[in-house]
C-alpha cells in the first residue's frame, strides 16, 4: 500500500519525494497515450535493378500469417500514392528502409538509399536521409543495406516522403519478394508534436 | 554466395533497369501476369515508363537461361 503524506503538494501533482511504500497497481486499461500509437510495414514486392527513385510501385503492406505469428498494423497505418507516402497523424517518426541487395555482375559501383521528406505534398525536398551502402569487394555483394530517416510530420496532408535507391548501376539488382519482408519499409511514430 | 537464379523475375530485373514491370497478381508470377507500370521514378520524380513493350516469353526464358548458365559457370 502506498503510504502519501499530507503534505502533498496538491492534488493534481504529487511530491516524489515524499511518497514511500509501494505503489498500487495500476490497470493498463486505464492507461491512455501510453505505448506505439503507430507502426506499419510495408514491403516491395517486386525485383529491380539500377535505380528507383522514388520507389514507385509495387508496395505492399506486409501480409505475415504464418503459424500464428501475423502481422497488425498498429493504429491507422500508412498509405502511399505512386510511391509519395502519407502520415496517419501529425507527430515525430522514425522511418526506416530495408534493401535487399543483389548483384546482377561483380561490376557494381556504390549508390545511395535515400528518403526524401517534404513539406510541400511531396514536391521538392525539404530533408533527405542518405545512405551509402558500400559495393563490397569487387561489388560482388549480397546483403541488406538500410536507410533510417527521423520526420517531423507537420501536417497529414502536406507531410509527405519518397523512399528510393539512387545512383544506381544496372548491376544493383534489388530484391523483393510478396511473401516476405526482403526489402521493406517500417513506419514508427516516436512522438507527438 | 548469390543464389542461382531460379524465376524468370531475375531474368526481368536486368533486361531493364527502374521499376518497369509489375503484376496483375504478385503472389502469382507467372509471364502471363506479368505488364509494364505506368510511371517509374526517376531522380526524385514520376515519370512514365519509358519501357513500352513486355519482352517476349521466350526472350524471357533465354535470358534466364543465360544467368543460369553463368552461375553454374561461376560457381562449378
Amino acid at each position: 500500500m502506498a503510504l502519501i503524506k499530507t503534505n502533498a503538494r496538491s492534488s493534481s501533482q504529487l511530491d516524489a519525494t515524499i511518497l514511500t511504500g509501494n505503489l498500487p497497481a495500476i490497470s493498463g486499461a486505464s492507461l491512455t497515450g501510453v505505448g506505439i500509437s503507430e507502426y506499419d510495414v510495408w514491403r516491395v514486392t517486386s525485383n529491380f535493378s539500377g535505380s528507383a527513385d522514388p520507389i514507385a510501385s509495387n508496395w505492399a503492406r506486409d501480409n505475415t500469417n504464418s503459424n500464428g505469428y501475423v502481422f497488425e498494423k498498429i493504429g491507422t497505418g500508412m498509405t502511399q500514392s505512386s510511391g509519395i507516402w502519407t502520415f496517419p497523424s501529425t507527430g515525430y517518426y522514425e522511418v526506416v528502409f530495408t534493401q535487399s541487395r543483389y548483384s546482377a555482375s561483380a561490376s557494381a559501383d556504390d549508390y545511395n538509399l535515400i528518403i526524401r521528406a517534404s513539406n510541400n505534398a511531396g514536391s521538392g525536398d525539404d530533408y533527405t536521409a542518405i545512405s551509402e551502402p558500400n559495393g563490397g569487394q569487387d561489388g560482388n555483394f549480397d546483403g541488406q543495406a538500410i536507410v533510417r530517416a527521423f520526420i517531423k510530420v507537420s501536417s497529414t496532408t502536406t507531410s509527405k516522403i519518397k523512399i528510393g535507391v539512387v545512383n544506381a548501376a544496372s548491376q544493383v539488382g534489388t530484391q523483393c519478394d510478396s511473401g516476405k519482408n526482403m526489402t521493406y519499409a517500417s513506419f514508427m511514430k516516436i512522438g507527438d508534436l | 554466395m548469390r543464389k542461382r537464379p531460379d524465376h524468370i523475375e531475375y531474368a526481368l530485373m536486368v533486361m531493364h533497369t527502374n521499376q518497369w514491370y509489375t503484376w496483375t497478381d504478385s503472389s502469382n508470377k507467372i509471364y502471363s501476369n506479368l505488364k509494364l507500370t505506368e510511371k517509374v521514378g526517376v531522380d526524385g520524380n514520376l515519370v512514365d515508363n519509358p519501357i513500352t513493350e513486355l519482352p517476349t516469353e521466350s526472350a524471357v526464358n533465354t535470358k534466364l537461361t543465360e544467368l543460369q548458365t553463368a552461375w553454374d559457370s561461376a560457381n562449378g
